[in-house]
């Protein structure tokens, strides 16, 4: 069935994960002007491809469950819009899956209010799992945690607690540490991997440790919903 | 050190670490990978400025392309690391390495910079540097790369000269794939003689090997001339490009990551440049003007956007609105553009109501800015410049922008010029708010609500080598700072106009450097050993370090830039031939000094020379 409206579940793996969210967004707009689909243009001095895409993601995480909804001029097959976009978009960003939207349907950004994260650090870094499951379980036990934000040189100071849903820590079986971390994002409140790696005494730039984000969801009842 | 060694430290432990870590990922699309064990001859591209400096430059693309399309050669870039990255490379010990490969510049045969502006002559220093390549050519031996250059700013080498072993002069594309050639043969025939090498190359038109030219002094410091080893040229002269339309232009254009300075496609209209304007030394080093069809660019255009998906597209020259076939390649290209969602721009418009016209056109995809260049304040002054634009024209372009929607305008002036009075310097002023008061008066007849705006950019003439002023000193900088205050003194009570100016400091280094001669050299080095790098930023550049250097060199910056220079004295870029006469530049210096103007040589050849020297003429595609 051709659509004029799909939502396409894509990756930023590789050299990919050291562009930012706008670079990525330049990535995904001009492959699609190379594989010459038919996509709708906004109206106006700087028409713009109309392309949502879900909540941005950091510099330095990787994914394979990144989201984007596009809107088409034409009706297109969801199989041939993800086998030419593939054809021309670099290794680290291929699209996955791809599904019709209804059209009414809110915008991805709307939507998602829960992301999850998995978190693996090298033995040097951190030598086993106890450690981090001591302090996840001091983290969880608490009423309030509170972490410094800095937005435009001024400091607030913002109880996270609340958007820490769930964290949970394992070890692999190369004795590396992983935490999945299930948090809310989105407009009513939202933590982020820095923030619960800066809880561990951990950083993002840090070698020995990487960061995926391995899902996004609506919340509904208490249960994660997926989007595609 | 091993490729893959450098490739797995910088991307696991020092790429999230530093600012834009996309500047040195080489896997943009596009990008060229080949096969390193297949080619003959491995050619590092190299830009003295950061990646979104020099992924802006088209020479460097053009060349990139050309020289990847011979099986045997491999080209790859390589950019000046930005000071956070190069800390952790320095403090890790990793030489500086190609993007595509991760090679070490050590590993290629041949190590090529462009020269596109004096300020980054230090950064090739720290470049060469950070490689682990001997910094002049004669601590050079078999082992290391040929450090080669070529650029407009290689029309005056001498300031750089002991670091190159070579210097090509004139349209890289004409040189560069020769270059290779030749050290095909001196590879095949074991690739030890570097000596015999240079020789051989030397012989050809617009190779300049220093090593075999000697400058020598009068004892008033002026240059006495250049005693030469050997049987080589002098001078050597540029060669270009006879036929354009024919010549390789690429399409697949790599398309950073990043948002470089010039994010978009670039299609090349045209070559040269023949208004005459006395001050400008592209004018002068890129004659004859030849043109690419309309067809030729009309299918480059669609070509480019097809290969690289980027949402806008510009005509690129030194003077597009020049181009004899304008209005209809605009009309061509505009819908098939719009099409695709692609904007198209025209930068260096000229002053005339046609181009507000065009512009006018192509705001149906995009709006931006509209800027003119009438260089001087005044009618007498633009006369002495050679700026063939009256008053009327600007005012005319103006009431045209104005009444199409514009409120902001920008005005590009100079001062320092030859023969500039007070009268003049203020002239700059009068003129921006003239331009102001119609926009005030065409607002308020339309009732437009928006404010109207008009911003002089001002900035310090520096004195050129191969065009008309290359005769005229550069104001000190205590002159080019007083003309400055007095202008943001008329400017400070002025609500609709804004101005802006640039540093003197730079302006005067700039002009050390572009008027210097070989012993210069010295004191760019120290400047170099001091700390100076990146110069063309304006949080890098320390006139400190510069007055040190000069000190410690016992190099005069004012004997090369604040003294005006006697008609018999030979300059330093003598050494190289543009196929002007110097008869010719010496006829226009006297005319500009006598305020008296020439004919753009597309309706009559004024007999500058290069045309008959070069066996070239002006070819215009559209009549
Ligand atoms: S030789 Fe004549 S036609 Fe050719 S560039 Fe010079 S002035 Fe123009």
């Amino acid at each position: 069935m051709a659509e004029l409206r799909l939502r396409a579940q894509y990756t930023k793996l590789g050299d990919l994960r050291f562009t930012s969210h706008l670079d990525l967004t330049r990535v995904i707009e001009r492959a699609v002007r190379r594989a010459q689909l038919p996509i709708a243009y906004s109206e106006g001095f700087h028409p713009k491809p109309k392309i949502a895409y879900g909540p941005a993601l950091a510099l330095g995480i990787t994914s394979r469950v990144e989201l984007a909804d596009f809107q088409l001029a034409r009706p297109t097959e969801a199989a041939v819009f993800q086998q030419k976009l593939n054809a021309v978009l670099p290794q680290g960003c291929q699209i996955t899956k791809v599904a019709p939207v209804p059209e009414n349907e809110p915008a991805l950004t709307t939507l998602i209010d829960r992301a999850a994260y998995r978190i693996t650090v090298d033995p040097e870094v951190v030598p086993s799992a106890s450690t981090l499951s001591k302090a996840v379980q001091d983290i969880l036990e608490q009423e309030t945690v509170i972490v410094q934000r800095e937005k435009k040189g001024r400091r607030r100071r913002v109880d996270i607690r609340p958007y820490l849903i769930d964290l949970v820590v394992s070890q692999t079986g190369e004795g590396k540490v992983q935490v999945d971390a299930l948090l809310q994002i989105g407009s009513a409140g939202a933590t982020n991997p820095k923030e619960v790696l800066g809880l561990f005494g951990l950083e993002l730039a840090q070698p020995g440790v990487a960061v995926e984000r391995t899902g996004l969801y609506t919340c509904a009842n208490n249960h994660l919903v997926e989007l595609i | 050190m091993k490729p893959e060694a450098i490739r797995s430290i910088v991307q696991d432990e020092i790429l999230r670490k530093v600012t834009k870590p996309a500047r040195y990922l080489g896997s943009e699309v596009n990008a060229i990978h080949k096969d390193w064990d297949q080619a003959k001859v491995k050619v590092a591209l190299a830009f003295p400025d950061s990646y979104e400096v020099g992924m802006s430059h088209l020479g460097l693309k053009i060349l990139y392309h050309l020289l990847n399309l011979d099986e045997k050669t491999v080209a790859e870039r390589v950019f000046a690391p930005w000071p956070d990255m190069e800390e952790e490379l320095r403090k890790r010990e990793i030489p500086l390495f190609s993007l595509e490969s991760y090679r070490p510049l050590t590993h290629f045969d041949l190590v090529g910079f462009t020269l596109q502006y004096e300020l980054s002559f230090p950064t090739i220093l720290n470049m060469l540097d950070l490689a682990e390549i001997p910094l002049r050519a004669e601590d050079r031996g078999a082992e290391d790369p040929l450090v080669v250059a070529g650029g407009p700013v290689a029309f005056n080498p001498e300031p750089v000269a002991p670091f190159f072993d070579l210097i090509v002069i004139g349209e890289a594309e004409e040189l560069l794939p020769q270059v290779i050639e030749e050290y095909k043969r001196y590879k095949e025939e074991g690739g030890s003689d570097r000596l015999g090498l240079l020789k051989r190359l030397a012989k050809n038109e617009g190779i300049y090997v220093p090593a075999f030219y000697h400058p020598t002094y009068k004892e008033d410091g002026s240059l006495a001339g250049w005693e030469r080893s050997g049987d080589v040229p002098f001078p050597v002269r540029k060669k270009v490009i006879k036929d354009l339309e024919s010549s390789f232009y690429p399409t697949n254009f790599i398309v950073p990551y990043l948002d470089v300075v010039h994010d978009r496609g670039m299609v090349e209209v045209f070559r040269g440049c023949t208004r005459g304007c006395r001050f400008c030394q592209a004018g002068m080093i890129y004659r004859p003007v030849r043109e690419r069809s309309i067809q030729t660019l009309t299918d480059l255009a669609l070509a480019i956007i097809d290969a690289t998906g980027y949402d806008e597209l510009s005509l690129v020259s030194l003077s597009t609105g020049d181009y004899s076939g304008l209005a209809k390649l605009v009309d061509e290209l505009l819908p098939e553009l719009s099409k695709r969602g692609v904007a198209l721009s025209l930068p260096s418009l000229r002053i005339d109501s046609f181009a507000v016209e065009l512009a006018k056109k192509i705001q149906t995809v995009r709006k931006t800015g509209l800027t003119f260049a009438p260089e001087a304040g005044t009618q007498r002054l633009r006369d002495v410049i050679n700026k063939n634009v009256t008053e009327e024209d600007l005012f005319k372009a103006a009431e045209a922008a104005f009444s199409a929607g514009w409120h902001s305008i920008k005005l590009y002036f100079m001062i320092g010029l030859p023969t500039e009075t007070l009268e003049d310097v203020e002239g700059i002023y009068h003129l921006a708010k003239k331009v102001a008061e119609l926009g005030l008066k065409i607002k308020a007849e339309k009732g437009i609500a928006k404010q109207i705006n008009v911003t002089a950019s001002v900035s310090s003439f520096v004195p050129k080598a191969h065009t008309p002023f290359q005769w005229a000193r550069q104001d000190t900088r205590e002159e080019l700072r007083q003309k400055q205050r007095h202008l943001a003194q008329l400017f400070r009570r002025e609500k609709y106009l804004s101005l802006k100016y640039h540093d003197v400091q730079v302006s005067f280094i700039e002009a050390v450097l572009s008027r210097g001669d070989r012993r210069v050299a010295k004191a760019l080095e120290e400047a170099w050993r001091r700390g100076a790098k990146l110069d063309g930023w304006s949080e890098f550049f320390s006139i400190e370090r510069w007055e040190e250097a000069f000190e410690a060199t016992g190099v005069d910056p004012y004997f090369y830039a604040n003294r005006a220079r006697p008609f018999e004295e030979t300059f330093p870029w003598e050494i190289i031939d543009s196929g002007i006469k110097k008869d010719y530049l010496l006829k226009e210096w006297q005319l500009g000094l006598a305020g008296k103007t020439s004919d753009d040589c597309r309706g009559g050849c004024d007999g500058c020379g290069v045309c008959p020297a070069l066996k070239v003429s002006n070819r215009l595609k559209h009549r």
